[in-house]
């Protein structure tokens, strides 16, 4: 991966990103400690339970914890500390040419979309040319996507527990972490950031999976419409606390639509590969139903001796997984992969038939 | 797909450079955003009810300008004449508190920046309209100026004013009498600007 110039890329934007946050936020950490602690206290579980959640949002597989972390670490680095500077120059512009009351109004509304949706998909787009294997389609677009998401979500929450800090007049720190908790965590997390870019990521994997003309629209409509949905959350409409919930619904709902349609796109062509490939004499009967399931290919490694041919199983598991998302698609797909890994599940299947205490379906 | 390492990194870094580094250079092109401000006008801040901000201050002088880039009205407004700097946030309160804790917490946050401090004693001040708060001196190494507090149960305002000491000093009074003029209206129960994701 470090081979790929994309990998520099994803660093260097890390890096000057974390730099302009650290600095942005650097004094108000110093002066404000007490918020600052209980705010990480706040947001630490809730960031864990966030990517533990998302990584394993698949239906067959959990996403790898390497791609997992640069997805995060682009939205919450490289998005987020880029997206300081463009907004407030953004919204600078909006108030120089529309007016102060405008943009008071409607510059987040208008600037936010924009900026932040574009930076946190790029973030899918780097690890795309980084990892071409990361991104075959829709659902490794709306997963990535909503993992660059919520890297910038977990970034903005702590921002705004400085933000919501300086709002009491530096009164009331801890008070102010745990309004800012209860508003943008517990009443706000399910409709964030995390959704908006899930949206705009199943259609770039679209995209990225396969470019046709159908292909582009829709990356183009789902990126439309995660911008859309953004600005409605930020628009001064529906004030107030109680209307929230029906303010994030059409978020959450487009973006549970989203993520069915890539799962069901998903299992069509898992199903349809695995039959391929079990009438090929690839996969054995029966194979393919043990690979569908997490839960199966688990409780399948019990009955095998711990040590080597356990891990030889896993393995094979793994490989019969990346065949048949193999024809997925995907950037610079190697077209000889795929009789690779049928060399390696065959040589694999046969180490494993010849050792003392074969599984069952190998 | 084609290979794409190449061009694809290239275009990911001409998006970044185009967002990143265009908007900032529109908004130099487009110059300071100093909007002059008449005598008698009415600056008002704070989320915005019924077509009202609650936190209003009004210009008694000449000469001073709004600052279109370092304001949002939402939560606060930069006003500027010469050197001398001139800023109103509103101040949104989750637990009951006076004008003693505010002029603590500004001292906080006026020392967030490095270079100033807030005076050790602050004097009682009144609006022409009556609200009482407190007033003392800011001080810096090469700028001095004077901050004010005012608090209400449902909402708080502070002004800063600062600027170097001949500038600050000849427009001094200017800025003690507009600090009087500052009005808050209606109570306000949710943050202005927090319902951003």
């Amino acid at each position: 991966m470090t081979r790929r110039p994309a990998f520099w890329l994803w660093a260097a934007t890390c890096l000057i990103g974390a730099w302009i946050a650290v600095r942005t936020m650097d004094a108000a950490v110093r002066e404000f400690p007490l918020g600052v602690i209980t705010g990480v206290v706040l947001l630490t579980p809730a960031t864990v339970v966030g990517v533990w959640a998302l990584r394993r949002l698949h239906p067959v597989r959990t996403r790898p914890i390497g791609y997992t972390l640069i997805a995060v670490a682009w939205g919450a680095f490289a998005a987020f500390g880029l997206a300081l500077p463009t907004n407030a120059a953004f919204q600078a512009v909006l108030g120089k040419t529309a007016g102060p009351v405008f943009n008071s109004t409607w510059g987040a509304a208008i600037a936010a979309p924009v900026d932040e949706e574009i930076l946190k998909l790029l973030g899918v787009v780097t690890l795309a040319l980084m990892a071409p294997s990361a991104v075959r389609g829709p659902l490794d677009g709306w997963g990535y996507g909503a993992l660059t998401g919520l890297g910038f979500q977990i970034a903005e929450n702590f921002l705004y527990v400085l933000n919501t800090i300086i709002l009491t007049g530096g009164t009331q720190d801890v008070n102010a972490a745990l309004f800012s908790f209860a508003g943008r965590v517990v009443g706000g997390a399910w409709w964030s950031h995390w959704a908006m870019t899930a949206i705009g990521g199943a259609g770039l994997g679209c995209l990225l999976g396969r470019t046709s003309r159908t292909s582009v629209t829709v990356a183009a409509g789902a990126f439309v419409v995660a911008m859309a949905l953004h600005s409605w959350w930020d628009a001064p409409v529906m004030p107030g606390v109680l209307l929230l919930p029906f303010k994030g619904a059409p978020i959450l709902l487009t973006a549970i639509i989203a993520y069915r349609l890539a799962r069901r796109r998903y299992l069509s062509h898992f199903r349809r590969t695995a039959h391929a490939e079990t009438a090929a004499g690839v996969l054995v009967p029966g194979e393919s139903h043990v690979l569908a399931h997490r839960k199966w290919r688990r409780k399948e490694r019990w009955d095998v001796p711990a040590g080597e041919p356990r891990r030889r199983l896993a393995r094979l598991r793994a490989i019969e997984l990346d065949l048949i998302e193999d024809g997925l698609g995907g950037l610079e797909r190697d077209p000889r992969n795929a009789d690779r890994l049928r060399a390696d599940i065959r040589e694999l299947r046969r180490e494993l038939t010849a050792s003392p205490t074969p599984p069952r379906v190998a | 797909m084609a290979r794409v390492k190449w061009w694809g990194t290239g275009l990911v870094a001409l998006t970044l450079s185009v967002l990143c580094a265009g908007l900032p250079l529109l908004n130099e092109v487009l110059g300071d955003g100093a909007r002059p401000l008449a005598p008698g006008t009415v600056v008002s801040i704070g989320a915005e009810r019924d077509g009202a901000r609650p936190v209003t201050i009004t210009v008694r002088h000449d000469g001073w300008f709004l600052d279109e880039e370092d304001s949002l009205l939402s939560g606060y407004a930069q006003l500027t004449r010469a050197d001398v700097v001139f800023n109103l946030s509103v101040v949104v309160p989750l637990a009951p508190f006076d004008a003693r804790d505010m002029w603590q917490g500004l001292g906080r946050l006026v020392a967030m920046g490095g270079h100033m401090r807030l005076g050790a004693r602050p004097e009682p001040i009144e609006t022409t309209g009556g609200l009482t708060g407190l007033t003392g001196t800011i001080i810096g190494p090469d700028r001095v100026g004077t901050a004010t507090v005012y608090a209400t149960d449902t909402l708080g305002a502070t002004v800063t004013a600062a600027g170097p000491p001949p500038s600050f000093r000849s427009v001094a009074a200017q800025v003690q009498a507009m600090a009087r003029t500052v009005t808050i209206a209606a109570p306000l129960t949710s943050g202005s600007s927090d319902s951003e994701p």
